[in-house]
């Protein structure tokens, strides 16, 4: 088959990535043609999956034509195969596959913890109440989690006005004197956080940088979550998406849906994901503003008591991390391939598993993942020790902290600082961080 | 009416509209006025040139598509792309050196739905192939260095499913 460029071009344009992936290993003609066809693979990928991204926020794949290859089950790695996750595998045996993490890591340096805000004293009367877990970690130090336990605002006369859900909240505010710390539920909605009303229409905004967006009547307090792409309001059980070109809300463009059930917003690049439980199933949606409609990437039927409804999930190079039933399964999504009834395609890599269900360790349905903002490390609550690496398939964990889990009030926080991987310890009888002694350091 | 001549000398009488689905001789046809007489296809032997003015006589009455005219990106856009129209789909129920003839003639007279459903035909033959059936397929020889099929390997490495 002797043809010109533009038809070889041309035969790429019409065939999907798989295809392309299959024909950069036929020829070097078609090779060349792959490389040079970065453009038309961006736009077929994005089509298909449309948050992947490369060479930002952490992502380390260089060019589409690598990603394509991830995409389609084809991935370049600098590392030997490492054979199934386990932790199992990296607690037990410390040669074989595991050998390169233990190979990297010294003991006997000197390590300097987190800086800690330590609350000062009370002043006079007023009583400061720190409502969230908001750890303010040194610069160098990238926390992995961190989750604010209550959202509220303060208003005049030393009072603070609770009314997010997180805090027990539903459906109504409290009322937190400062001084005397005494609750008192509000009769009459006071609007809180950016939201105002238009007295003679009646019509309720919610202000966002100048901007009135309309909200539904009714709401008193507003929750924001912004991408590059558009911005999405959260008002009790009804969202509202306004999209965003070159910095502006298009609020003539907006669109609104309602969600019943708990839920968590995750964002990765410019794509919004919403994870939603209620009592009888447990769904992640994508939110596609062009569409103005929810996709549904993965739906289990194991509901708010029996599943892990809290859990985020990670994004890395492409594949779509969750954690479902004691593993953390990498998935490829595919949104151009939806059944009948929206559900997108999703191929389980069932061999990239990581799985945590292991003898003689803590499992749990109410896991919570966290990860860092390059959307590489993931760590779990039920694991604390343990940091797994998504790029490499790599689990990190502190043999000596394992010793340590008899300690059920102390939290860890995995973290990187100086390029290395560290567990800090925050021990609620003090209140205070520490770094727990002899703990391998483990270069990253 | 206008008169191809194939590359083996065979003479083709077209209607000027069926020609004109060509944009080269279309264009041709503008720049030497109504008397064009005859215009040699030099590339094209009398085969394939019949196959191509019977694919033009088909579509005559199409619209023609814009210059510049790009894929869309709308959903019916794509699927659009990807369908083939039945009577094309016949048309090009070819040999594969007919086939990519017909490519190549398409390319050269300058007619993009042919090409178009030409290339989509291509692909449709590709889709699901192994590299080494794709090579079978249309008679590529391999030529890969060893530093580039060891570089394929390790594209492959995690492909399995295991």
């Amino acid at each position: 088959m002797n043809l010109p460029n533009e038809i070889i071009e041309m035969i790429f344009r019409h065939s999907s990535v798989e295809t392309c992936v299959v024909l950069s290993q036929t020829c070097r003609s078609f090779r060349d043609m792959y490389q040079f066809s970065e453009s038309l693979l961006k736009q077929k990928l994005l089509a298909r999956c449309p948050w992947l991204r490369i060479k930002e926020d952490g992502v380390e794949i260089e060019t589409w034509g690598e990603l394509a290859y991830v995409f389609c089950a084809r991935v370049r790695t600098t590392h030997p195969p490492l054979g199934p996750w386990s932790i199992e595998g990296l607690f037990y045996h410390e040669k074989g596959p595991w050998e390169h993490v233990f190979g990297n890591m010294a003991q006997g340096r000197v390590l300097q913890p987190p800086r800690f805000m330590i609350p000062k004293s009370p002043e006079d009367d007023i009583v400061e109440i720190d409502t969230t877990y908001q750890f303010p970690y040194a610069p160098d130090f990238e926390a992995i989690h961190h989750r604010p336990v209550a959202e509220g605002e303060y208003l005049e006369g030393n009072k603070m006005i609770i009314t997010n859900s997180n805090t027990g909240v539903f459906g109504g505010q409290v009322s937190v004197n400062l001084s005397t710390l005494e609750i008192k539920p509000v009769a009459e909605p006071i609007f809180v956080n950016k939201v105002v009303r238009d007295d003679p229409t009646g019509q309720t905004y919610y202000d966002y940088l100048g901007t009135l967006v309309p909200v539904p009547e009714g709401t008193i307090h507003v929750t924001e979550h912004v991408n590059n792409k558009e911005v999405l309001f959260v008002t009790g059980h009804v969202f509202i998406m306004v999209p965003l070109k070159n910095g502006q809300l298009q609020v003539d463009k907006r669109f609104s849906f309602s969600m019943i059930g708990a839920y968590m917003i995750t964002q990765f690049h410019d794509s919004t994901f919403i994870t939603q439980a209620t009592t009888s199933s447990q769904r992640i949606y994508y939110i596609n503003h062009q569409t103005r409609g929810l996709t549904t990437v993965l739906a289990t039927t194991n509901g708010l008591f029996g599943g892990d409804h809290w859990e985020k999930f990670a994004l890395h190079n492409g594949l779509l991390w969750h954690f479902q039933h004691n593993t953390l399964v990498p998935y490829q999504v595919d949104l151009e391939h939806m059944d009948d009834y929206g559900f997108a395609s999703i191929r389980m890599r069932a061999d990239w598993r990581i799985s945590c269900h292991t003898h003689g360790f803590p499992t749990g349905p109410k896991l919570l993942q966290r990860q860092d903002k390059l959307q590489r490390l993931v760590s779990l609550v039920s694991f604390p020790d343990m940091v797994f690496d998504l790029s490499t398939r790599t689990c990190y964990k502190q043999k000596k902290m394992a010793t340590d889990l008899s300690y059920p009030h102390d939290r860890y926080f995995a973290g990187i600082s100086d390029g290395v991987i560290r567990f800090w310890r925050w021990r609620r009888t003090t209140g205070a961080f520490d770094l727990p002694e002899n703990q391998h350091v483990i270069h990253w | 009416m206008v008169t191809l001549v194939s590359s083996d000398g065979v003479s083709f009488n077209v209607d000027q509209k069926v020609a004109s689905r060509s944009a080269l001789i279309k264009n041709m046809m503008e720049d030497i006025g109504e008397d064009a007489g005859e215009i040699p296809v030099p590339n094209v032997s009398s085969n394939v040139l019949k196959k191509v003015i019977e694919y033009c006589t088909y579509h005559k009455d199409d619209p023609l598509p814009q210059s510049g005219e790009d894929e869309g990106t709308s959903a019916a856009d794509k699927k659009k792309s990807t369908v083939i129209d039945d009577w094309d789909y016949n048309f090009l129920q070819v040999d594969q050196e007919m086939l990519f003839e017909i490519i190549l003639t398409a390319n050269y007279l300058d007619i993009k739905p042919l090409l178009d459903v030409g290339c989509k035909t291509v692909a449709n033959m590709i889709k699901g192939k192994t590299p080494e059936e794709i090579r079978r397929t249309f008679n590529i020889a391999n030529d890969f260095t060893p530093e580039e099929e060891a570089q394929i390997r390790r594209e492959n490495e995690w492909a399995e499913d295991r």
